[in-house]
């Protein structure tokens, strides 16, 4: 704890706008960001930090959803001898550096660093036993909130009995966090009514369609958003279905609620969270510290977004005490 | 002699009080209003921080009427401020929208209609037993309500008289501080320069010119010493002259022919009163803020409970305390008073100023044990000395002096410590008890002779004498039917159970500090004067079986009376209980047990006494703890107040037949 709380300390302090230009080293390194659909604030933060202490030349690589695209892209680090192997996402991440007990070394990374960044449970995931340092050339940081406190959140809002997921079953980070919704139906007194996206990778507009119908037949209290790069993708046509029959959202990530109208959600900002890869990867690149000894974290701070504009319409306002602290949209 | 220095007592303290009394007056009439202000502007304060929250949703388009869990949200605020008693948010027309609990006020409906009349010109005023300010709720350039924020009227009554009551507590400690620094300036300028005067013209009026008076280092009636010293040189030179001129010298008169210039000393128990008080109140300095100081130094490696650690260095404090005890009557016999007060200042001084540069727990553990044994020196040194030195007659005040000033000084140390350590810290306030500490050595060095115990060969106390004295009866009795009832009375229920019981019933800490003053200062006001009473009747066992029984009361009101007053009576009557007996309890060994005293020592004995009684100090908390856990704290406050009976009864019974058959054998012998 008060290790993350320095290094978040640092990670701050050290941000662009307050770099000290003496702190930059000669060498420059060479670092791969891997994507799974584009840059997102995550990168940018990576990319921020990094570039506010070292020189860096970073080789974008976009797996574009495809996850077949991975392979070459790992052919090229090896080959490329990059410095440092920056992934977004559990898929890309399992992808990279193969899930405990089957990495290969023909076709994972084995010998480059890899930090990742936007895994909402690598412990789940099988990228490590717990969050602490893995002992391989791996780490990174989580950002998801934990799942109780985000439903703490949701019933303070409106009590819910049923709580609708939508969620690509193709991804295993959305399989794992419908788990974890599961294991949270007692103590909340809510029954979870799972919605798959069953098709593949890249689920069509008519199935999500298709899907959401089913599931707002079943007059659920709550629709959540998981962080699931399918979902977020489609999140507007979501949540305008579900706001269309009076069924708020939560989500688990920031961008439903700024750019898609979900209404709430607890979450954690990206642009920290790639600072905070990036002052892991700075600890790599500088050998301050090898990878195996650096523990996968989490923030330690999350918003609580409120978008106004979708609570007014659906007339769901609130609690005083939660505004106090909000953000509003 | 007596009557003056009291006479200066009291004028000065008078002085003190009328000045203070002024200024508290003054002070209190600024306060009221400033107080009422700051009110008033909290108030405001916690209104606006509301108010934000209330705009935030009013801007973000939420209809006022629907905000969402608004009375949970006032009932938060409310809590998190003791002292607001509602908050309510009224609609323009005055009509209650939302509020916090409202079930707890009185006339709520006199309340609820009151603010019905409310406007943005009605200033903040008394509704009921309210006092309530209404901030106006404005949304988009108009007022569309108010929020309410009311507190108990009386709070500032009730906050003046809590600063009131400071006062008159520091007052009181102010008090005891300037008659204990009066003491020493009118022991060193008035009460010893008029005993060595006194002394000298008794010499002078038996013919007797041997004698010289000290010199005079400080003032006062001593400035007289060195006319008086010329005349008797010149009585002197003029019976030499007459020697060498083979004239003879008068049979009935004595002269110092040989130049020998002895000078008139005079032991009064005034020379160590002062710094045996000073003493004992540099070490209660620390006393209010010791155990958080103990939490504040470094740990690292032991691995304990928090509260084991903070009670470990006060405990081996009391153990070195104790384990000191049995050396000091010989160390007194062996070296002198003076020489085994200053030891023990010095070592205390050396563990004070230790303590303050202890980072450390092992190094506060050390040298708060070295200070103990200092403290221990101190103490017992003290309490033979004035035994030594008062006249057999007041033997029983002599004691009462004893514990009124181990009071006074404990008192006011733990008063002005607590003072000192927000000013100074833990670390200067350390250092100052040491220089204090330091000054009460060098005093004794200066003014005390440097006399040894006589009658007695000096010995280490050991168990063949606290054997010896435990063989006779009456000794026995007095131990084990009133001094150790006494300590368990002061450690067990004073100390352990009075403070928790107060505790328990919501009262906060400086309430209880006050509580627990009451049994200092009835030893300090009534002990002298109901030891006088003692020495003038003779009859010690009245004294000592009448303080057991008033004990005994005592401890039983709260069972009576539950609450602050039923403690308060109960300190209080404790207080006076032992103030009538404390004091006559070793008074009446030594005229009970005469033979057995005279054996072992009148200083061992007095060490055998403060070893046994500890026994009380040991057992009372846990006796006390058994008992409160066994039933409740009024039962166990019964049951002890019965037990204390028992025991003075025993006591009485005991004593006086004993007495009884010795005043028979001595009629017929």
């Amino acid at each position: 704890m008060h290790d993350t709380r320095r290094a978040l300390l640092k990670a701050f302090a050290l941000s662009p706008f307050f770099s000290n230009p003496a702190l930059a080293q000669s060498k420059t390194y060479s670092v791969m960001i891997m994507t799974f659909r584009g840059m997102t604030p995550a990168e940018q933060g990576f990319v921020d930090y990094l570039n506010s202490v070292m020189k860096v030349d970073f080789l974008i690589r976009d797996v574009e959803g495809d996850r077949a695209r991975v392979k070459d892209f790992i052919a090229e680090a090896k080959a490329k001898k990059v410095d440092l192997v920056y992934t977004f996402g559990t898929s890309v991440t399992l992808d990279v550096v193969g899930a405990l007990g089957k990495v290969d070394p023909n076709t994972h990374l084995t010998n480059i660093p890899v930090v990742f960044n936007i895994v909402a449970d690598p412990v789940g995931a099988e990228l490590a036993t717990a969050f602490s340092a893995t002992g391989r050339n791996l780490t990174g940081v989580s950002h998801v909130v934990p799942i109780p406190d985000q439903m703490r959140l949701m019933q303070r809002f409106k009590t819910t009995h049923k709580l609708a997921v939508i969620y690509n079953s193709f991804e295993a980070n959305s399989r794992l966090t419908v788990e974890q919704l599961r294991q949270q139906e007692s103590a909340f007194k809510f029954s979870l009514l799972e919605a798959p996206l069953v098709s593949g990778q890249k689920p069509t507009i008519e199935e999500i369609k298709k899907v959401m119908d089913q599931v707002i037949s079943k007059d659920p209290d709550f629709l959540y958003i998981p962080s699931d790069s399918s979902v977020i993708e489609r999140a507007a046509l979501i949540i305008e279905a579900a706001h269309a029959r009076n069924i708020p959202t939560i989500s688990a990530t920031e961008d439903p609620i700024r750019n898609d109208g979900a209404v709430i959600g607890l979450v954690s900002n990206y642009y920290n969270a790639g600072s905070f890869a990036g002052y892991k990867a700075e600890k790599i690149l500088t050998g301050a510290e090898k990878i195996e000894n650096i523990p996968i974290e989490t923030l330690q701070r999350f918003a609580l977004l409120v978008n106004m504009k979708s609570a007014l319409q659906l007339e769901l306002y609130p609690p005083l005490d939660l505004i106090k602290i909000a953000e509003i949209i | 002699m007596k009557r003056l220095h009291r006479f200066f007592i009291l004028l000065v303290t008078s002085i003190l009080i009328f000045g203070a009394v002024i200024i508290s007056i003054k002070a209190g009439f600024r306060f009221e209003s400033s107080l009422t202000s700051q009110r008033l502007l909290e108030q405001k304060e916690i209104g606006r921080s509301a108010l934000d929250v209330i705009q935030k949703m009013l801007n973000s388009d939420v209809p006022f009427e629907r905000f969402k869990d608004a009375d949970y949200y006032l009932e938060m605020i409310k809590a998190d401020n003791p002292g607001v008693e509602y908050l309510i948010i009224t609609k323009k027309g005055g009509d209650l929208l939302f509020s916090s609990n409202l079930i707890a006020l009185d006339h709520v409906a006199a309340l609820k209609e009151a603010l019905k009349g409310w406007n943005s010109n009605t200033e903040p005023r008394k509704i009921e037993s309210y006092f309530n300010m209404g901030l106006p709720i404005v949304f988009k350039g108009e007022e569309i309500g108010f929020l309410h924020i009311g507190e108990r009227a009386n709070i500032i009554e009730q906050i003046l008289r809590d600063i009131a009551l400071d006062i008159v507590t520091v007052l009181v400690v102010t008090i005891l501080v300037a008659i204990e620094l009066l003491r020493p300036l009118l022991a060193s300028t008035l009460i010893s320069p008029l005993h060595s005067l006194s002394s000298i013209f008794e010499n002078i009026a038996k013919n007797d010119f041997r004698t010289y008076l000290p010199r005079d280092l400080v003032g006062g009636v001593a400035r007289l010493n060195h006319l008086i010293n010329l005349k008797i040189y010149e009585v002197n030179r003029l019976a030499s002259q007459a020697l060498d001129n083979k004239k003879t010298l008068p049979d009935n008169a004595l002269f110092d022919v040989i130049n020998k210039h002895d000078v008139a000393k005079v032991n009064t128990i005034e020379n160590i009163r002062w710094p045996f008080f000073l003493l004992i109140f540099s070490e209660a300095l620390s006393l209010s803020f010791l155990p958080n100081f103990i939490s504040h130094t470094d740990s690292t490696g032991v691995d304990l409970p928090n509260n084991v650690l903070i009670s470990l260095p006060i405990t081996l404090f009391m153990l070195l305390w104790t384990i000191t005890i049995p050396f000091v009557g010989f160390l007194c016999g062996r070296f002198g008073y003076r020489k085994t007060f200053c030891v023990g200042a010095a070592i205390a001084t050396i563990g004070l100023i230790a303590t303050a540069l202890s980072i450390r727990l092992f190094d506060v553990i050390v040298w708060r044990a070295l200070t103990a044994v200092g403290y221990g020196f101190v103490y017992l040194t003290t309490q033979i000395y004035i035994s030594a030195y008062i006249p057999k007659s007041e033997a029983t005040r002599g004691q009462a002096i004893f514990l009124a000033t181990f009071f006074a000084g404990s008192l006011s140390g733990a008063a002005i410590g607590g003072i000192l350590v927000d000013r100074l810290g833990f670390e200067m306030t350390f250092l100052l008890s040491g220089v204090l500490s330091g000054v009460s050595g060098l005093y004794v060095y200066r003014f005390l002779t440097n006399d040894k115990e006589e009658a007695s060969k000096p010995k280490i106390l050991k168990l063949d004498q606290i054997l010896q004295l435990l063989k006779n009866r009456q000794f026995a009795a007095i131990i084990f039917l009133s001094a150790i009832p006494a300590k368990i009375a002061l450690a067990g229920f004073l100390f352990y159970s009075i403070p928790t019981y107060l505790k328990t019933m919501g009262y906060n800490q400086s309430l209880i500090g006050r509580v627990m003053m009451f049994y200092g200062l009835s030893i300090i006001i009534f002990g002298p004067q109901l030891a006088r009473l003692a020495d003038a009747s003779k009859d010690r066992l009245a004294f000592v079986a009448g303080g057991g029984a008033l004990a005994a009361l005592s401890m039983s009101i709260p069972f009576f009376f539950d609450g602050l007053l039923g403690a308060g009576l109960a300190v209080l009557g404790l207080g006076i209980a032992h103030a009538i007996c404390v004091a006559s309890q070793t008074t009446l060994i030594h005229d009970r047990c005469k033979e057995a005293v005279l054996d072992v020592g009148p200083s061992a004995t007095i060490g055998v006494f403060r070893l046994l009684e500890r026994v009380g100090s040991v057992i009372g908390p846990v006796l006390l703890g058994i008992m409160i856990s066994a039933s409740d704290f009024q039962y166990a406050f019964f049951l002890i107040g019965n037990i204390a009976v028992v025991t003075t009864l025993l006591l009485t019974i005991l004593l006086f037949t004993n007495g009884q058959s010795l005043n028979r054998s001595r009629g017929t012998s």
